[in-house]
């Protein structure tokens, strides 16, 4: 057994962006705002971000003079959780990875910050795939943990199928399909007959409703690019 | 050895305590000893159908909780020698059924009857869990209604994973569809759901497909199952689905509109 699963969600993430270097200045500002809202700090995820000081050296808005160990103890007691600085010098960044923070010079997108952590345990499994070989009814649901899932029959309405990759459904595909399950945007969804109530790449989501209805019942596959659910029918295009 | 065969559904009034008592009646109008089990503990209407209403002393609840003895509690069928029914307790809770208790009764059935036919009640809920449980054949009936074929896919899905012979890994629960209710002139015009529009579905093999017929109203309300009224089109549906079961080959009849003579039509209209 796995002794834990990954998944990939987004949680807002406050940026603290600084206007000036001098502590003094951060830690009023700070007290004011607890002031007017006590809890409004409580556990909230924060990212330091210097690139608004672009100053010259020496100046009060100079990045490389901000003094991080005092930022972070600062923060802490007003209740705010720092999890990554962005920006700063060579020195800053060590210094906030010695606070236990991460240290970007980039704004890391969603997706990395997802697919950064699997990377860091256990060795990737080799890529499988689950094969039924019968109807999913109404009520069934089947995970394909880790590859792709097959199944050789229909998915009829009410039931789910998951795959962390991808779903081939060869027969009717008449319920609910999610592939990339765990974030992999690679996920593809492919079916014979095209009548799914739901289907999903990667969390990104679409229902029959808004579904082209020129693709029902007709063989189809759905992906996922630049982030939108595309879906097309897999048949030859004729001549217009 | 003896089949125990669930008559379910999901969906409620689909049609399933008048098909447990014309399959009951039509096997044991053949000659096989069988008997028939309302499983609708607080709901019981088997014993109104099968017209033994004023004779049910003991019930099934009662047999569970040893008050008394399975012969005590059997009522004989009237009509047939080798009918019996079990009916249900109408003041008991669901919870009165154990599976340990349905169990040993089934047991002992077994022993006794060819066909123990076991009419659920509708839900998956408790009562239906309990009368599918001990399935070797399902007789899955489903109106051609989106809703009703819904709740039998999701029955067929049960079927297949929570009773005695999936938890146990042997040969699978039979599934046979008995599609009820239908009106083929409504198909046609198609405004309902057709055979193969349930197939596409369902997707196990036909017993039978009986027509929408007043006769059925009329079977409950007197208390003679439908299968006994050889002039209603329900009737001699159901007899064609024993004959199936009992794997003779029948052709269905009722899946075209009856082509009604002009004198037949005028006569209706003048009614």
């Amino acid at each position: 057994m796995h002794p834990f699963e990954l998944k990939g969600r987004t949680a807002a993430l406050t940026v603290l962006r600084l206007a000036t270097s001098q502590l003094a200045h951060i830690e009023a500002g700070l007290a004011a705002r607890v002031e007017s809202s006590p809890g409004f700090f409580k556990n909230s995820l924060c990212m330091i971000d210097l690139e608004g000081l672009e100053c010259p050296e020496g100046s009060v808005s100079d990045p490389g003079a901000v003094d991080i160990l005092g930022l972070v103890a600062l923060l802490r007691g007003v209740g705010i959780v720092p999890v990554l600085l962005k920006g700063g010098n060579q020195n800053q960044q060590a210094l906030a990875i010695g606070c236990g923070l991460g240290a970007v010079q980039d704004e890391p997108p969603l997706a990395r910050l997802a697919a950064a952590a699997p990377q860091t345990t256990a060795p990737a499994a080799k890529p499988t795939c689950l094969v039924v070989r019968q109807h999913v009814r109404a009520g069934q649901r089947i995970y394909a943990r880790g590859g792709d899932l097959v199944v050789i029959g229909s998915v009829n309405p009410g039931a789910e199928v998951i795959a962390d990759d991808s779903i081939h459904v060869y027969g009717a595909l008449r319920g609910r399909a999610m592939a990339g399950a765990q974030g992999n945007e690679n996920g593809r969804i492919f079916c014979q007959q095209f009548h799914a109530e739901l289907l999903a790449v990667a969390g990104v989501y679409c229902t029959s409703e808004e579904l082209d209805p020129a693709l029902a019942g007709r063989q189809v596959q759905a992906y996922l690019q630049a982030e939108q659910l595309l879906i097309e029918s897999l048949e030859a295009k004729s001549a217009a | 050895m003896a089949r125990i065969v669930v008559v379910t559904s999901g969906k409620g009034g689909a049609g399933k305590t008048t098909t447990s008592a014309a399959i009951a009646t039509g096997l044991a109008m053949r000659g096989h000893k069988t008997v028939v089990i309302d499983f609708d503990v607080g709901l019981r209407n088997l014993d109104l159908v099968m017209g033994c209403e004023r004779r049910v002393v003991y019930d099934f609840v009662n047999v569970i909780n040893g008050e008394a003895t399975l012969r005590q509690a059997l009522i004989q069928d009237k009509r047939i020698k080798t009918l019996a029914i079990l009916p249900a307790s109408q003041t008991r809770d669901k919870e009165a059924l154990t599976p340990e208790g349905v169990g040993k009764i089934i047991e002992e059935l077994r022993k006794d009857f060819d066909y123990v036919v076991c009419d659920s009640p509708a839900g998956i809920e408790h009562g239906a869990m309990m009368a599918m449980y001990h399935a070797d054949d399902a007789i899955v009936v489903t109106n051609p209604e989106v809703s009703s074929v819904r709740d039998s896919d999701r029955m067929l899905g049960l079927l297949s994973s929570k009773s005695r012979r999936a938890e146990q890994d042997e040969l699978p629960v039979s599934c046979h569809l008995l599609l009820s209710r239908y009106d083929a002139l409504r198909v046609q015009r198609g405004e309902m759901l057709s055979l193969q529009d349930v197939q596409d579905i369902l997707a196990i093999p036909l017993l039978g497909v009986i027509p929408e017929s007043p006769a059925v109203l009329h079977a409950s309300n007197s208390g003679t199952p439908v299968i006994y009224d050889e002039k209603s089109e329900a009737g001699l549906a159901y007899g064609d689905a024993v004959a199936r079961f009992l794997g003779e080959e029948r052709p269905h009849r009722f899946l075209e509109p009856r082509r009604q003579g002009f004198f037949a039509w005028l006569f209706r209209k003048m009614r």
